[in-house]
């Protein structure tokens, strides 16, 4: 039922879409129909260029995405838990949270390159906040009550974090790759848009030199499922992960 | 077992600046093996004194030391356990696993799984085993908190208001329980309550505390299990009830 409900608009949109083309209310060129669309991306998956550029772009996400976790969940377990250190770290944060990665693009081609390092990097600075905080404020969101619990029954540091803190915080943390990789996602088209030899990005914005709309049509397409693929992913991961939590965890997403 | 010994103990709390007394000359004895109520109205510093005596809060002055078998010991040497007002456990664990959590350090798995399933049997909570702490009441969750206290096998149990956000009938049932607990298991407890018939239907002792003080000390020598109509009963709880209320 939830599932028929969810596909609704789509179809909708879909239907509405396909009157306006037959009718011909807009110039083709401008918008394709949907049938020159699946027959576009046919062609794409048939000679091998859509799975390309997708591996290429989801191949940079994924890397760039685990490369920031091992940074930042560290990082934001050892803050969280030693609040004295957060004195230094929070206005050198706090500074460089507000500069858009896109902003950095120009200089990171000038160091090095339009090769892989640079999407990774834009990558890493786009997705390493929202991992970031989101591990923080679940750390530090733990309840003291629970700690003293802990504390009662003589934990140590390693048991206090393994037994109460990580689970307390896991949904937050869960929280934060998704929005982790949301953000990674996004950046790395915009990087792959400005400068790029292959992704998804890349894709996009020759087919918009080459005039060919279809194309720029299947690229949206696919990065807007990939993305859901990728986010329900990590809601049923999240159920399977924290099975005392009801139903799944609904951030924010209901 | 163990006793306690707290000599001329205070606690004080700074509110912007202004020191606020939340205990003062606190001298109190509780015997090894005894079960000891303390008794007052709200905010008279019932649940820091337990604090105190758990370290979880450190004193402004004074002692509290403990002793075993006659001798004094410190802190670290004596196992201490603590049931808190709410249930307090953790929503990720189901009751088994909560209840085994207190056995962190044993090592023998073997041992662990019995010393949990003896408790779990004992409170009744053998058909919950698997549920999780939101799939169970009150009640449940509290003996739960309970069951764990008593899988860490304290020397000295100190309890919060324990049945204090109970139902009449729950809260009936698991007294009488606590004392049948305290008679086979004869570890030494300290029970803070509000409740002056549920201070003197458990305890061997009742402290009674107002404004950080202990104004009395009144011994409870009744037998249990205890009948709450007996007249004997009615009239410690009178005399407990007017002095916490002339005040």
């Amino acid at each position: 039922m939830k599932l028929i409900k969810g596909l609704a608009i789509p179809v909708l949109i879909l239907l509405l879409w396909l009157y306006v083309s037959i009718q011909g209310f807009f110039n083709s060129y401008l918008l394709p129909s949907p049938v020159t669309i699946a027959g576009t991306m046919g062609q794409l998956i048939e000679n091998g260029l859509l799975l390309k550029h997708i591996g290429i772009s989801l191949y940079r996400v994924l890397l760039g995405f685990s490369l920031t976790f091992l940074l930042a969940f560290p990082l934001a377990v050892l803050l969280g838990m030693n609040q004295k250190w957060n004195d230094y770290f929070d206005p050198v944060l706090d500074f460089i949270r507000h500069v858009p990665p896109l902003a950095c693009v120009p200089l990171l081609i000038l160091w090095f390159g339009i090769g892989e390092p640079p999407k990774i990097a834009i990558i890493m600075l786009a997705t390493f906040f929202p991992v970031f905080l989101n591990t923080l404020n679940g750390v530090l969101g733990c309840d003291k009550k629970l700690l003293e619990v802990g504390q009662v029954f003589e934990f140590t540091a390693v048991d206090r974090f393994r037994r109460i803190i990580l689970p307390s915080a896991l949904p937050s943390v869960i929280l934060g790759m998704r929005l982790g990789l949301g953000y990674s996602w996004r950046s790395l088209i915009g990087a792959e848009l400005i400068a790029a030899s292959s992704g998804i990005g890349y894709m996009i914005i020759d087919a918009e030199q080459i005039s060919r709309p279809d194309i720029i049509f299947v690229g949206i397409l696919t990065i807007g499922l990939f993305g859901y693929c990728i986010d329900y992913g990590f809601l049923k991961l999240t159920d399977y992960l924290m099975p005392w939590e009801d139903r799944q965890v609904d951030y924010g997403r209901g | 077992m163990a006793g306690v010994e707290i000599r001329e103990a205070a606690k004080i709390y700074y509110i912007k600046g202004n020191p606020v007394y939340a205990l003062a000359d606190i001298n109190l004895s509780i015997a090894d093996g005894s079960f000891v109520t303390v008794v007052g109205k709200s905010g008279c510093g019932k649940s820091t004194l337990l604090r105190l005596i758990c370290g979880l809060e450190p004193l402004t002055s004074g002692t509290i030391t403990f002793t075993a078998d006659g001798c004094v010991k410190r802190r670290s040497e004596q196992r201490i356990s603590m049931v808190f007002q709410e249930p307090r456990l953790m929503p990720w664990l189901t009751v088994e696993q909560n209840m085994a959590m207190a056995l962190i350090h044993e090592p023998d798995k073997q041992k662990v799984k019995a010393t949990v399933d003896h408790f779990l049997s004992l409170l009744g909570l053998k058909r919950f085993k698997d549920a999780y702490p939101r799939q169970i009441s009150g009640g449940m969750a509290q003996r739960t908190a309970l069951g764990r206290t008593l899988c860490y096998d304290p020397d000295l149990i100190l309890m919060d208001e324990p049945l204090g956000a109970l139902d009449a009938f729950t809260r009936r049932n698991l007294q009488k329980e606590m004392v049948e607990l305290f008679q086979q298991q004869r570890k030494t407890i300290v029970f803070v309550t509000h409740d002056v018939d549920e201070a003197v239907f458990l305890g061997q002792k009742t402290v009674v505390l107002d404004a950080g003080r202990v104004i009395r000390e009144v011994a409870i020598p009744l037998d249990y299990p205890r009948v709450i109509t007996d007249r004997a009963f009615f009239l410690l709880r009178e005399d407990i009830m007017n002095m916490i209320m002339s005040d």
